[in-house]
């Protein structure tokens, strides 16, 4: 059906279905592949397709995700981190959107499916003026960091738990964005975390958790693996 | 410093762009954006790959772990110009799906499935998952069952039943032909439908 021409609109939205045997699939992805006409309506049969999909959309078993997010944070980071918990936050540039109406449809899917957004809650403790302290709350779990200036505690819950060969590691953020570790924690097999290490926060301005290697990162400028959490110190 | 939740809050209003945000963030190692992606988008990806492979929840969970890895692996390879983040992510979930029961369904079955065939599949979903009718659930129900009862099946069968085009024209009892411009007009339709009720 294919022959040397084009593969035509029927062939591209079984394509968009994985309806297409192995043969014809191959030529659709060669002849696609050299055509961006038909890679752009390759994509809009994908978004039609991807549309009936996410409707369809249950529940997953809550274990899933402690299982998924710790595999995925055992292995290598997608990039070398660039002291990215001390850069700002950068603002990704959006193409602009050509199919709006999958856009709109997807927006109230993934509105519905929202729960927490993994944000980050700053306080000041009235009671203990003296004593800088932040609270990091994040979809890998919820710590709260203090410090008297000779220590720093932190405490937590629901903190994804790592592999033999993990460790997480806390960072200071100082107010020229350089980082400086903090020290070493593990979280108990039930997620809590109690820990002490010395030190304070200094001049720091931020706080940020990495999850590393046993030992701690390989670079002592700054964290190389993942940064799980961050947050703004308040004094 | 900024904070996530600044940015986050400032694009909450177009959840879409926040994938691609979230999806950003993840490029560059931030696990809690990972975390928050998570949540977004497993549950189209378990719901589908549930609906795939006929309510096989393990192996719906396996091809959620296997889409999210992929996530994780090549966030970095997205582009935001082809494509909404929900498109790459189930596109990928429904590939892995279908190989799936692919690999698994014998020709034999195909055959004995082919003569169990009773009629049309709908779009409901299995009643003993807590499937959330979203807006967005309704909206394509409501789009399919506008569709003519011929070409609802066959993209049902195609798209959900994880069958080849041939496969489908056997199931059916039609020729190739057929099915192919069923098929394609379906999905057309179907579009035209969603866009018209946006």
């Amino acid at each position: 059906m294919l022959g040397r021409g084009e593969p035509d609109d029927e062939l591209l939205a079984l394509y968009a279905l994985d309806a297409l045997g192995d043969e014809e699939r191959r030529a659709v992805e060669s002849a696609v592949a050299a055509s961006p006409a038909l890679a752009e309506r390759l994509a809009y049969h994908h978004d039609t397709a991807a549309m009936l999909g996410a409707s369809v959309a249950a529940e997953p078993p809550p274990d899933l995700k402690q299982r998924i997010l710790a595999e995925a944070f055992a292995q290598a980071p997608p990039r070398p981190q660039e002291e990215q918990s001390a850069a700002p936050s950068v603002v990704v540039p959006f193409a602009p959107r050509r199919r709006r109406t999958a856009a709109a449809m997807f927006a109230v899917a993934a509105a519905a499916a929202a729960v927490v957004v993994g944000a980050v809650v700053i306080r000041n403790d009235d009671t203990a003026s003296q004593d800088a302290r932040a609270v990091l709350i994040g979809e890998a779990g919820s710590m709260t960091v203090i410090t008297d200036d000779d220590r720093i505690l932190i405490s937590g819950s629901g903190v994804v738990p790592l592999g033999p060969t993990q460790t997480y590691q806390l960072w200071l953020v100082e107010p020229d964005q350089s980082v400086r570790s903090a020290g070493l924690f593990v979280p108990e097999g039930d997620g809590s975390v109690e820990v002490e290490l010395s030190g304070g926060f200094g001049d720091a301005t931020g706080l940020a958790v990495s999850l590393e290697p046993s030992g701690g990162s390989p670079d002592p400028s700054g964290p190389t693996g993942p940064v799980t959490f961050s947050a703004d110190i308040e004094r | 410093m900024t904070t996530d939740a600044t940015n986050v809050a400032a694009v909450a209003d177009e959840p879409d762009r926040e994938l691609a945000f979230l999806l950003g963030r993840v490029a560059r190692g931030d696990g809690d954006a990972y975390a928050s992606l998570y949540d977004r988008v497993a549950p189209a990806i378990f719901g589908l790959a549930l609906r795939v492979t006929n309510g096989d929840r393990s192996a719906a969970e396996e091809i959620v772990q296997e889409a999210m890895l992929e996530v994780w692996r090549a966030a970095d390879r997205f582009d935001a110009g082809r494509g909404s983040v929900m498109t790459w992510v189930l596109t990928f979930a429904h590939r892995r799906a279908v190989d799936r029961v692919r690999r698994d369904r014998s020709h034999h079955d195909r055959l004995r499935r082919a003569e169990q065939y009773a009629g049309p599949e709908t779009v409901a979903g299995d009643p003993t998952d807590r499937v959330e009718l979203e807006e967005t659930t309704v909206r394509v129900r409501r789009a399919l069952s506008g569709l003519p009862a011929m070409q609802r099946e066959a993209l049902e069968l195609a798209y959900f039943g994880g069958r080849t085009y041939p496969e489908v024209a056997e199931t059916l009892g039609v020729p190739l032909g057929t099915v192919k411009t069923r098929i394609r007009q379906g999905m057309i339709r179907l579009r035209e439908r969603l866009e018209d009720s946006c």
